[in-house]
């Protein structure tokens, strides 16, 4: 009854997502980690970059770069997606996806003030975001103008 | 100005807006390859950034906007102001990226 059929069959079953969530939560855990500890960085690199939602520039300031953009595509870890989707049964909020949207806004806006920099700016006007899934992947974009500002 | 100005803001400092052109457009739908899909599907195990995502929508959205711009320099436009950026997925394993705004031609402004 129990022979070899039967196990390989019981640890393609169990082993294999069990394993997955095992993979997913280490290493999803140490990514995150690693993530916000970059961005802490990096935030506090392009600090001088100003960032406003304001819909004008000032009055005083010259445009530099134009429109400037920051994407990037992050991916949940198996073990929060399982968990999500269990946190999904019961209604509420989801904080396993919340942490993993806030990096990915974080991250979008450190590399829009990134190019922004490259262009010459200091400072970025008129923010906006969007959020789009991808499959089972999400994108995050910021996007604003860059434009210059210097002491009178 | 040879080169034309994309700004999502309403005007560009320094310059007026003294005509309008009226709405450009540019879009593309791009799909993934079965490379990055499989590693896309890896990376949603151990969780983190798709690179190789990040650089295919970059790159399209690159194209998107290369094509307003194509179409306002046709029309014969200074710059693209109120420029807004969109994306769907219109399909599984394909987006559309869209970028419009409004065509002007610009005056420096008299400081």
């Amino acid at each position: 009854m129990f022979d070899a059929a039967f196990w390989i069959q019981m640890i393609a079953n169990i082993g294999i997502p069990f394993g997955l969530l095992l993979i997913g939560y280490i290493f999803g855990r140490i990514a995150e980690r690693r993530h916000y500890a970059r961005l802490r960085q990096d935030e506090a690199a392009l600090a001088h970059v100003l960032a406003f939602t304001e819909r004008r520039p000032p009055p005083h300031a010259r445009a530099a770069g134009g429109m400037v953009i920051g994407s990037v595509v992050i991916g949940q870890d198996y073990f929060k997606a399982i968990l999500a989707g269990l946190r999904r049964l019961f209604g509420g909020s989801i904080a396993a996806y919340e942490t993993l949207l806030d990096r990915a806004r974080r991250e979008a806006v450190v590399r829009m003030k990134r190019s922004a920099e490259a262009a010459g700016a200091n400072m970025v006007t008129n923010i906006k975001f969007s959020t789009v899934r991808i499959g089972i992947s999400i994108e995050v974009i910021a996007y604003g103008t860059a434009c210059r500002l210097d002491p009178a | 100005m040879n080169t034309i100005v994309i700004t999502n803001t309403e005007a560009v400092p320094g310059f007026d807006v003294t005509e309008h052109l009226g709405m450009v457009q540019g879009s593309t739908v791009r799909a993934k390859h079965v490379g990055r899909d499989i590693m896309a599907g890896l990376k949603n195990i151990v969780g983190g950034e798709l690179r190789g995502y990040t650089e295919l929508m970059e790159d399209a959205r690159g194209e998107a906007i290369r094509r307003m711009e194509a179409q306002a320099l046709a029309l014969g436009a200074d710059a693209v102001v109120n420029v807004r950026l969109a994306t769907s997925t219109i399909t599984q394993g394909a987006a559309e990226l869209l970028a419009y705004g409004t065509a002007v031609k610009l005056k420096a402004a008299d400081a």
